[in-house]
């Protein structure tokens, strides 16, 4: 079952990577917002669960799924600001969302499950103070 | 099945009564400890148990003011609301916000009634809705940058009490049974009081235990002598007859039990037979008020008839405190007899609803405060006064106001908080938080109360579908800065 769940995260992982590239030109940010950020919230609950487990393997695997995930988001606005749109905020969140997911890995790693535990919280904020930003936009 | 495999089925699969302790981590433990099943009597699984470090507080009373009163008309004075009375809100002020409200926004609205004043060392502000409660300025901690998700009431009202805007979470007192358990085997842990003359319109969602275990969802006491449906002997079983009938019953389980030593279904219906015998005589004296002086009667505006039934249940709630009672949840209904404004939703005529339900709270809750420091209890109770959202500066149909989810006032009083606090603030016209850091949502509030219980929020948790939940879902951060 696990075997299945990382399967589909990496199909995931390649259908937003692959959507990114071929809609680049024309960013589309909903299209991103569709797949890539659901799949971003369910890993976060994820996430949050696993590391309350104190299940490593599991909790690493979320972490570095959001990892992967959050840089296809910082690219993606990253270009929408090189683009000059108002998305200064974004880039700053998501670089911070990408960074704490490493974080995580590495409390992880440690085998110190309440940093983790304090980092996986701080990450939920922080993606929801970004769709609090910009929620009318 | 035998009883050895039928207890690892049960311990696998989470299934049965006892379920806190066999589907769930205990609290504070990591959840490899499902074995927790050995550590908890899974026949009571409402007994006792230690929180995660010493707990400032015993006690919570949750004073829901249903219907969402407007705080910029009794906390949050601001005069340059006062100033651009009548003109349109600044389009800077709306940043970052979607609006909803019919017609669009308006222009800022005043109340010509309302006047305000500083009150105690703290130099709070109240306006003139709130005299009584003034008084207590000093002893209430206050957090001016609330925010939440603006919807409908019912939704907004869930999130308040469950931290979700889905039913299937439990409450926040819901939690706290489940972590801690009771003090006082005779009664509910939880308790859900209400004055008006039917129970609250978002229900008893509100109350429930959601993926945990039925046994810790709150019990609703209605107003009147018998406070709980159908716990009342029928008339014509005499008190003896009813024990003749237990003690049979009891007999005859305890047979079936001792061939059936692991038998937990069994264990807590025997235990749910007599917590209900038990309950028949503790509930109703728990809410008697005959014994009460007149003078603390008055103390609660019981003399009053617009706050006669709020202070009533509020006189109820210091009951309860001290009969250990770990979380009672009032919600605020409207004064007896009163039909046309039943609750804080001032759309329209706002001085005139809120002229009526600020005096329905105001004695009562000042009552409250007084006598809960008089008795020595205020130390070990935390008083949370909240809604599920308050209301904007603008004005709406003339004389009201709608919604307003982004900046709102709450307060707390009682043990292990910095008493005469104002944490937060909104902006200069009261539209949301200002800065936006300091912005305190329900998961916050909500982990802020469990810590004062001696609860870590992040170690409060139990398994659902394999998932580890806890009361703040993925949020909740301690508001470090108001504990004492």
């Amino acid at each position: 079952m696990r075997n299945f769940v990382v399967a589909l995260r990496f199909f995931v992982l390649l259908f937003g990577l692959n959507l990114l590239a071929i809609s680049a030109p024309f960013a589309e940010e909903s299209e991103m917002d569709m797949d890539l950020m659901q799949t971003i919230e369910d890993t976060n609950d994820s996430l949050t669960s696993n590391v309350s487990l104190e299940d490593a393997d599991a909790a690493t695997a979320d972490a570095q799924t959001l990892n992967e995930l959050f840089a296809v988001v910082v690219e993606h606005y990253q270009k929408e600001l090189a683009a000059g749109n108002d998305v200064a905020e974004a880039v700053k969140l998501s670089e911070k969302s990408k960074k704490i997911s490493g974080d995580i890995i590495s409390q992880v790693k440690a085998g110190d499950f309440e940093s983790a535990a304090h980092s996986a919280t701080e990450l939920s904020r922080t993606c929801k103070t970004c769709h609090n930003f910009y929620k009318e936009d | 099945m035998d009883n050895k495999s039928r207890r690892d089925f049960l311990k696998n699969t989470g299934l049965g009564v006892g379920g806190a302790a066999l589907a769930g981590a205990i609290p504070g433990l990591s959840v490899n400890a499902a074995v927790a099943a050995d550590l908890v009597d899974p026949a009571d699984p409402l007994a006792p148990k230690e929180p995660h470090f010493p707990a400032k507080i015993k006690s919570v009373i949750w004073l829901h003011q249903n219907g969402a009163p407007s705080t910029l008309d009794l906390y949050d004075y601001k005069p340059e609301l006062v100033k651009n009375a009548g003109k349109p809100v600044p389009e800077s002020f709306l940043k970052g916000i979607k609006t909803s409200t019919q017609g669009g926004v308006n222009g800022l609205f005043v109340s010509k009634e309302r006047t305000w004043k500083q009150y105690g060392e703290s130099g709070a502000w109240f306006s003139n809705l709130l005299p009584n409660l003034a008084n207590h300025a000093d002893k209430l901690t206050f957090i001016k940058s609330s925010v939440t998700i603006g919807a409908t009431h019912d939704i907004s009202i869930l999130k308040l009490n469950t931290g979700d805007l889905n039913p299937g979470r439990p409450s926040l007192g819901a939690w706290v049974s489940y972590a801690l358990g009771t003090a006082n085997p005779d009664l509910p842990p939880y308790v859900v009081l209400y004055n008006g003359a039917s129970e609250p319109r978002a229900g008893s969602v509100n109350w429930h235990s959601g993926f945990l275990p039925a046994v810790y969802q709150g019990t609703a006491f209605r107003p009147g002598a018998s406070p709980i449906y159908y716990l009342d002997r029928p008339e014509l079983r005499s008190a003896l007859q009813q024990r003749n009938s237990l003690d049979l019953l009891n007999k005859l389980n305890q047979i079936g039990a001792s061939d059936r030593p692991l038998d937990t279904e069994l264990k807590a219906r025997l235990r749910s037979y007599e917590l209900a015998d038990r309950m028949q005589v503790a509930a109703p004296e728990a809410v008697d008020l005959t014994k009460e002086s007149d003078a603390t009667k008055k103390l609660y505006g019981i003399d009053d008839p617009v706050s006669s039934s709020y202070g009533t249940t509020l006189l109820r709630a210091r009951r309860l405190v001290e009969r250990g009672v770990r979380f009672i949840q009032v919600v605020s209904g409207a004064p007896d007899g009163e039909t046309e404004i039943t609750s804080w939703d001032a759309h329209d005529d706002l001085d005139k609803n809120h002229g009526l339900m600020a005096k329905m709270v105001d004695k009562p809750i000042a009552g409250l405060l007084e006598d809960l420091k008089t008795l020595g209890l205020l130390e070990t109770t935390l008083v949370v006064w909240t809604s599920e959202f308050s209301r904007t500066p603008w004005g709406e149909s003339g004389t009201g106001r709608d919604h307003n989810p982004w900046g709102y006032t709450q307060w707390m009083a009682g043990g292990g908080l910095k008493a005469g606090f104002t944490y937060g603030a909104t902006d200069e016209l009261g539209v949301q938080v200002a800065d936006k850091d300091t912005a305190v949502d329900t998961y916050d509030l909500h982990a802020t109360v469990l810590q004062l219980l001696g609860l870590n929020h992040l170690k409060t948790t139990f398994i659902n579908n394999g998932r580890s939940e806890r009361p703040t879902v993925v949020f909740g951060k301690v508001i470090k800065d108001i504990l004492a």
